[in-house]
């Protein structure tokens, strides 16, 4: 089964499922050299599909409130068939 | 005389006890009346522990109100506490206002869906890339990268109909 989710997108679902993030936070987290264009953007699609939610935290960082990022129920259900997908075609790991 | 006799007895023998008969009803009256005398007793005792625990029941009541009222001037006390420090405090530190600064008139390039979070961010990424030691020049230009790719993002993908419409025609097909 096919949910169209780019490469991009699996490195944020995995790095979502161990706890929310911000924006900045996936940056750092998935150490991949990407611009917070392209990850807002990944993150409003994903958003959009009901994979991950968002809410505004309550503290504030060095600029102003941050807004997190959790992976759903849905989020997670896909990750895993596609994770369990690509594992044996081709060898990757996004645990 | 000669009194008619009745079934129980004379009326001289009758006449006769008397006053043991009188003294007995007297004996059984005072009997009566001290049992009426200690119920009485006993109803008023009663009344009074019911007055007792009711003033004791009221006493509580008024502790617990008095307690409320404390403890509602307090929080009362520390709201306005509060209030006034998030009056007194820099609009940095309120919730819902960003930071005043040279990013502020940045607002007008990036997209509203991602305005507030896109700011947060690249002051992060600025004061990391401060505490690292990085050179002004490469901040300057890794915050221009991040705020273009923001705006393109935000901004190129509603442009793609206009920008490539055979496509759009087709998707949309």
């Amino acid at each position: 089964m096919s949910f169209n989710l780019t490469m991009q997108e699996m490195k944020i679902l995995s790095a979502l499922k161990t706890q929310e993030m911000y924006g900045y936070q996936i940056l750092k987290e998935i150490k991949s050299k990407i611009l917070l264009g392209s990850l807002y953007n990944s993150l409003k699609a994903m958003e959009r599909k009901g994979f991950v939610k968002s809410y505004w935290g309550d503290e504030t960082g060095q600029g102003g409130r941050r807004k997190y990022y959790k992976i759903t129920a849905l989020g997670s259900d896909v990750f895993e068939s596609t994770r369990n997908e690509l594992i044996p075609l081709f060898g990757l790991n996004f645990s | 005389m000669d009194h008619p006799k009745t079934d129980k007895g004379s009326f001289d023998e009758w006449y006769k006890d008397l006053p043991m008969k009188q003294k007995a009803i007297s004996e059984r009256l005072n009997g009566y009346q001290s049992n009426v005398h200690l119920k009485t007793k006993i109803e008023f005792y009663k009344l009074l522990e019911i007055i007792k625990r009711t003033n004791r029941m009221h006493s509580i009541e008024q502790e617990i109100e008095d307690y409320i009222r404390e403890k509602n001037e307090q929080l009362e006390f520390e709201i306005k506490h509060k209030i006034e420090v998030m009056r007194k405090a820099k609009p940095s530190d309120n919730l819902d206002v960003l930071k005043t600064n040279k990013f502020t008139h940045l607002f007008v390039l990036i997209p509203k869906s991602c305005r507030k979070e896109a700011i947060a961010d690249i002051q992060e990424i600025i004061s990391d890339m401060r505490q690292e030691g990085c050179n002004r020049h490469y901040i300057m230009f890794v915050v221009f990268l991040n705020l273009i790719s923001v705006v393109y993002h935000g901004l190129f993908f509603k442009l793609k109909g206009y920008f490539y419409p055979t496509t759009e025609q087709s998707k949309n097909n």
